[in-house]
C-alpha cells in the first residue's frame, strides 16, 4: 500500500457510468460527430509533423518568375505574390500555429487553474481579492486586450503567445473556483478531512484530481479557438514575422490578392477545420457528461 | 360527464397476467419484469413489495403505458375493466390515465409542473377530459385539497410547487390524481421521501380515500411497515417475480416463502428489544443481467435444496397465501420463531457501568446558526437556528440515538461534534480536554480519534481511488509506515466482511452495501474512540440495512466504540442504542435510556413519532394514532415559547409564553415539556406493546 494518490492513474471522472457509455459509444462508431472532430486534428497534426517528408521545397524559398501561380500538379496549392509554395507554408506554418495555441492554452489552464483553486478553497478576502481581478481583465474584449498587450511588447511569435496568455487565464479561474466550491462540500472531502489531511493536502490530493478532468476537457476544445485567436493576431501582423510562415498572417497577405483566391483560401483551411473540429469534439464530450443530453440519446 | 361502462361482475378492476417487460438490443434481451400477474379489485388496496431493481416500478409503468424509452413489453396482457391496455392506442391510454386511473410518483418535486399555480395544475385532469366546466372545477378542487387536509384551500390554490413543504406538494399530487375521481389510484412509493410524521398524514389519506370514495389502490413500496398498515392484499416481488403474495395478515404472520419470511425478521422492530441481533438476510439482490439458475433467491436462502438451483417454482396456493418456492410447497418450511424477550440483565448493567468513568465526550449548549439571506433588498439578514443549545454527554462504549425529522439540525449537530463545522456557542470537550476552539496540527490530532460515517455512500467515497487506498488514507495522512498501512487496512476490510479482492477496485464498481462497509472500514481503520454516524443507512436497502446494522453493531461492541447514530428512524435506533435523544428544531426535547423514552414517552412529539412508525401491525382498523397536524415549522422563525406548540395537540397559554427547558425528569429521563404525558398508561404504550 502506497502513497494514496499514486494508484490513482486511469481512474474514472466524476461520472464513471456516463463516461464508459461514452468510452462505448466511440468503440461502436456510434459518435460520429467525435470521431469526425477527431480525425481532422489527427490528419493536420500528422502533415504539419510531416511536413518535411511531404514537401522538399523550401517554404521560404522565392521564385519571382512564378509568383501567384495558381494550383498545379506541381505547386498543390499554388503561389504566392513571391512565389513561394503555398502547400509548404501551410504545412510548415502549422509547426508556428499549433505549438502557439498549445502553449497558450497550457498557461492559461496553469495560471487559471492555479488561482481558480486558490481562490475557491481560501475563500474570504483571497476569494475576493482575485475574483476581482479576473473580472477586470475579463471585462476587456480578448482580442483587444490581447492587441494592446501584444503591440506594447513589440510583434514577434513569442509575444503574440504571451500577450494571448496573459487573457486567455480568467475563464479557468472562473470554472476552477466553481468545481472547488463544489468539490469542497463533498462528502469524500469531508472524510479526509475527518480522518486529519491537511489543508494543503486536501486540495492538491483530494479536491484537484477530482476538478482534473472538466478543466482538461475544457482545456482541449480550447486549443481551437485559441488557434483562431492567434491567426488573428498573425493577421492583424502582431504573431509570427515574416518571411515565417503563419496561417493568419497568411491570410493577412493573402486577402491583398483576393482574385488569386488559393494564397488566402488555402491557410484559412486548417483554421476552418480545426476550429470546426474542436467544436464537434466539445459538443460530443459535452453530451457524454451531461445527465440531460446523455440519457436523451440512450 | 362520460357514463361508466357498468362494473362487470366478479371481475377484477385491474387484471394483469403474465407481464413481461425487457430492455436492451432485439436479439439479447434482458427480462427485467418475467411473468407478474396479479389483481387488484374494486375497493381493495394491493401493495407491490420489492427492493431497489425488483421490477416493481418497471410493472406499474407498464400498466400505464409510461415505460422509459428503450424499455418494451414482451409479453402477457394488462386489463382495466375487461379493455386490454397493451398495445391499445395511446390515445385511448391518455383518455384512461388521469380520468380512470390516477398516478402519484415519489417525487412530487418533479411531478408537478413548476410553472403552474396548483389550483389549475389540480383541476387539469378535470378539464382535459371535459368532466367539469371551470367553475365546477374550481369548487371540486377546493373540496379536494381540503380532503387532503390543506389547511386554507383558497390561498393554497394560488401558490407555485416549489412554495410547498415536501408533504403539500404530495397532498396535492394525491388531489391531482384523484380529482376525477378515477376507479383505480397507482402510487409509487408516495411516502418515501416524506418525514414519518408526514408519511403517517398520507398514509391515512389514502386509507380514507378508499373507505370514502372506494378508489382502488395500488401502493407500490420498499417499507413493509406501510404496505401492512394500509393494504388488505400483498404481492411480494423479487427479481421480476412476484414470488409470494395472499391477504396481508397471513402473508406476513405466518410467511410461506423464505424472502417475505427474511425481510419480516430483519426488520427492526419498535416492540423489538436492542440485544436481539437482527436476522439478516446475506447477499445481495441478483442484477437482471446475471439471474441465478432455479428459483432466483436460492443463493441468499437459508432453507434452499437441490431443487430449488435446478427448477424455478410457480406460483401456487399454499396455505392462505400463493408462493412459488419448493420448500414451502412441500410443507417443508418451519414456522416463523418469536422474537426473544428483552435482555435485562445487559441494560441493568450499561447505566451502573458508564458512572465509573469519565466522559468521553461533552456538548454544552452548543449553537450553530446559519445566516439566511433576507427576502427583501435592505432587510436584515435572518439565521436558522439549526442547533440551538444542545448539551450531551457520551462515555466510552455508549451507543446514543439521535431522532428527529428533516431539517431538526441532527445532522449540523453530528458535524459540530466532530469539528467539521465551527460552532457559534457552547463548548465540546472529548477525551479530557477542551476541542471547541482547537484548531491546526492539535484539531489534527485529535482527529483520529473521532470518526464519521456518511449517510450517501457515492458521495462519500472518493470516485478516483482504490477501496484499499481510501481505506488507506486515515493511515497515511496520520504518518502510519507503508507495512503497517497495508496489515490494518487488510485488517479493516476483514472486519466489515469486504473480501480482500475488492481492495483494487473503484467505488462505482461496488454495490451500494458494499460502498457502505467501505465507508465503515475507513471510519474504523484508525481505531477511533468515537464514531458518529449520520443516516448510515437509509439509502440502503432493506435486506442490507438489517447486515449493516448488525455490523456497527459488532464493531461497536467489539471495540467498546462510542457511537452517535444519527436517523430519522425510531425503529433502527431502538434497535441499536442504548440511549436516546429527540430532536426537534435544534432543541433535544427528550432524552434518556432508549427503552425507558420510547415505552414512556413524556414529550408529546416522541409519543407522535412513535405512533408514526410504520409497524408490522396488522390493526388496520384498530390502530389508534397520535397524528401530527401539518408540517415542522419553519426554523428561520420558529414559534414563540415551546417550539412544537403548533403541532401539539396538549398545548395551552402558558406554552406559547414560555420555552419549556428540559428539566423534566426521572432519573435518566429528561423531557422539555409544560404538560408532559402520564408516566404510566400512555395511548403509545398500548400500541407499542
Amino acid at each position: 500500500m502506497t502513497d494514496a494518490s499514486t494508484t490513482a492513474v486511469g481512474a474514472p471522472l466524476a461520472a464513471p457510468s456516463r463516461l464508459r457509455r461514452f468510452a462505448a459509444g466511440v468503440g461502436q462508431l456510434h459518435n460520429a460527430e467525435l470521431l469526425v472532430g477527431l480525425a481532422i486534428i489527427a490528419t493536420w497534426t500528422i502533415l504539419v509533423a510531416a511536413a518535411p517528408l511531404l514537401t522538399k521545397v523550401d517554404p521560404l524559398a522565392q521564385q519571382i518568375t512564378l509568383r501567384l501561380q495558381p494550383p498545379s500538379p506541381v505547386h498543390w496549392f499554388g503561389t504566392d505574390q513571391l512565389g513561394r509554395d503555398v502547400f509548404a507554408r501551410v504545412l510548415y506554418g502549422g509547426r508556428q500555429s499549433l505549438p502557439a495555441a498549445v502553449i497558450v492554452v497550457a498557461l492559461g489552464f496553469l495560471i487559471g487553474s492555479s488561482l481558480g483553486a486558490i481562490a475557491g478553497y481560501c475563500g474570504g478576502l483571497v476569494d475576493d481579492v482575485v475574483m476581482r481581478f479576473t473580472d477586470m481583465v475579463l471585462g476587456f474584449p480578448l482580442i483587444v486586450l490581447a492587441m494592446a498587450v501584444a503591440a506594447a511588447l513589440g510583434a514577434s511569435l513569442w509575444h503574440g503567445i504571451i500577450a494571448l496568455a496573459a487573457v486567455w487565464w480568467p475563464a479557468y479561474v472562473r470554472v476552477c473556483r466553481a468545481l472547488v466550491l463544489e468539490l469542497n462540500n463533498k462528502e469524500y472531502v469531508v472524510a479526509s478531512r475527518a480522518a486529519g489531511r491537511r489543508p494543503a493536502g486536501i486540495l492538491t490530493r483530494v479536491i484537484l484530481p477530482n476538478a482534473l478532468p472538466a478543466l482538461l476537457v475544457m482545456a482541449a476544445i480550447d486549443v481551437g479557438r485559441a488557434i483562431l485567436v492567434f491567426s488573428i493576431l498573425g493577421f492583424l501582423g502582431l504573431g509570427a514575422q515574416p518571411p515565417q510562415p503563419e496561417w493568419g498572417a497568411m491570410v493577412s497577405t493573402g486577402a491583398a490578392v483576393m482574385d488569386d483566391w488559393w494564397v488566402a483560401a488555402f491557410p484559412a483551411l486548417p483554421i476552418l477545420t480545426l476550429a470546426f473540429a474542436s467544436n464537434l469534439i466539445g459538443d460530443s464530450i459535452r453530451d457524454a457528461l451531461d445527465p440531460w443530453v446523455g440519457g436523451r440519446r440512450q | 360527464m362520460t357514463p361508466r361502462p357498468p362494473e362487470r361482475a366478479g371481475e377484477p378492476l385491474l387484471d394483469v397476467r403474465d407481464l413481461r417487460v425487457a430492455v436492451g438490443p432485439e436479439r439479447h434481451p434482458t427480462l427485467i419484469v418475467r411473468g407478474v400477474s396479479l389483481q387488484v379489485r374494486s375497493g381493495e388496496i394491493f401493495g407491490l413489495l420489492g427492493e431497489s431493481g425488483s421490477g416493481k416500478s418497471l410493472t406499474v409503468q407498464a400498466i400505464n403505458g409510461l415505460l422509459p424509452p428503450g424499455v418494451r413489453v414482451t409479453g402477457g396482457s394488462v386489463k382495466f375493466n375487461g379493455e386490454e391496455l397493451i398495445g391499445t392506442s395511446s390515445k385511448r391510454l391518455s383518455q384512461i390515465r388521469g380520468d380512470r386511473i390516477g398516478m402519484v410518483f415519489q417525487d412530487s418535486l418533479t411531478s408537478l409542473n413548476p410553472m403552474m399555480r396548483i389550483g389549475p395544475q389540480v383541476a387539469e385532469p378535470l378539464l382535459l377530459h371535459h368532466k367539469a366546466d371551470r367553475e365546477q372545477a374550481r369548487s371540486l378542487v377546493a373540496e379536494r385539497l381540503r380532503a387532503m387536509g390543506m389547511p386554507d384551500t383558497r390561498e393554497a390554490v394560488r401558490r407555485y410547487p416549489h412554495e410547498f413543504s415536501g408533504g403539500m406538494r404530495q397532498r396535492a399530487t394525491i388531489a391531482t390524481a384523484l380529482i376525477a375521481t378515477p376507479e383505480l389510484l397507482i402510487a409509487d412509493e408516495p411516502t418515501t421521501a416524506l418525514d414519518v410524521t408526514v408519511q403517517a398524514q398520507i398514509l391515512d389519506i389514502c386509507q380514507r380515500l378508499n373507505e370514502e370514495l372506494g378508489v382502488a389502490i395500488l401502493l407500490i413500496s420498499h417499507d413493509l411497515g406501510v404496505l401492512s398498515e394500509i393494504c388488505t392484499t400483498i404481492g411480494v416481488m423479487y427479481a421480476g417475480r412476484i414470488v409470494h403474495t395472499g391477504p396481508t395478515r397471513s402473508l406476513f404472520e405466518q410467511p410461506s416463502h423464505p424472502y417475505t419470511r427474511a425481510l419480516v425478521e430483519s426488520m427492526p422492530r419498535t416492540a423489538g428489544s436492542r440485544n436481539t441481533r437482527l436476522k439478516a438476510i446475506g447477499g445481495e439482490p441478483p442484477s437482471p443481467q446475471a439471474l441465478p439458475s432455479g428459483c432466483a433467491f436460492h443463493p441468499r436462502c437459508a432453507f434452499a435444496i437441490a431443487k430449488c438451483v435446478e427448477e424455478e417454482p410457480a406460483l401456487v396456493p399454499v396455505g392462505q397465501t400463493r408462493s412459488a418456492c419448493w420448500v414451502a410447497q412441500a410443507g417443508k418450511l418451519p414456522p416463523l420463531a418469536q422474537t426473544g424477550a428483552p435482555n435485562e440483565t445487559q441494560q441493568a448493567r450499561e447505566p451502573a457501568r458508564a458512572q465509573t468513568q469519565e466522559a468521553l465526550l461533552t456538548a454544552t449548549d452548543l449553537r450553530r446558526y446559519f445566516a439566511v439571506p433576507s427576502e427583501t433588498l435592505f432587510g436584515r439578514d435572518r439565521h436558522v437556528h439549526a442547533v440551538d443549545g444542545v448539551s450531551l454527554e457520551l462515555h466510552r462504549g455508549d451507543t446514543l440515538g439521535i431522532v428527529g425529522e428533516s431539517g431538526c439540525g441532527k445532522s449540523t449537530l453530528a458535524r459540530c461534534l466532530l469539528r467539521l463545522i465551527d460552532v457559534d456557542a457552547g463548548s465540546i470537550a472529548f477525551m479530557g480536554r477542551d476541542i471547541t476552539n482547537l484548531e491546526g496540527d492539535e484539531l489534527r490530532r485529535i482527529r483520529r480519534h473521532m470518526q464519521p460515517i456518511f449517510q450517501d455512500p457515492y458521495a462519500s467515497l472518493n470516485p478516483r481511488l482504490r477501496v484499499a487506498n481510501i481505506v488507506a488514507e486515515p493511515l497515511t495522512v496520520n504518518g502510519f509506515a507503508a507495512s503497517d498501512v497495508a496489515a490494518r487496512v487488510a485488517e479493516a476490510l476483514d472486519l466489515v466482511g469486504l473480501g480482500r479482492g475488492l481492495g483494487d477496485r473503484f467505488p462505482y464498481q461496488l454495490s451500494g452495501g458494499q460502498r457502505q462497509r467501505v465507508g465503515i472500514a475507513r471510519a474504523i481503520v484508525l481505531r477511533p474512540a468515537l464514531i458518529v454516524a449520520d443516516e448510515p443507512i437509509s439509502s440502503l436497502d432493506l435486506s442490507i440495512q438489517a447486515q449493516i446494522i448488525n455490523l456497527l453493531r459488532d464493531l461497536q461492541q467489539r471495540f467498546d466504540l462510542a457511537l452517535v447514530f444519527i436517523s430519522h428512524d425510531l425503529r433502527i435506533v431502538r434497535q441499536l442504542c442504548s440511549k436516546i435523544a429527540v430532536m426537534f428544531l435544534g432543541k433535544i426535547v427528550e432524552s434518556g435510556p432508549t427503552n425507558e423514552v420510547c415505552t414512556r414517552p413524556r414529550h408529546p412529539y416522541t409519543s407522535a413519532l412513535l405512533a408514526s412508525v410504520p409497524e408490522l401491525s396488522f390493526t388496520r382498523e384498530t390502530r389508534t394514532r397520535t397524528l401530527l397536524a401539518g408540517d415542522p415549522p419553519s426554523p428561520i422563525s420558529p414559534p414563540s415559547g415551546c417550539r412544537f406548540r403548533t403541532r401539539c395537540a396538549f398545548a395551552r397559554d402558558r406554552c406559547a409564553d414560555v420555552e419549556p427547558q428540559l428539566t423534566g425528569r426521572d432519573s435518566d429521563h429528561l423531557w422539555a415539556c409544560h404538560f408532559p404525558l402520564p408516566a404510566d398508561d400512555t395511548p403509545v404504550a398500548e400500541a407499542v406493546g
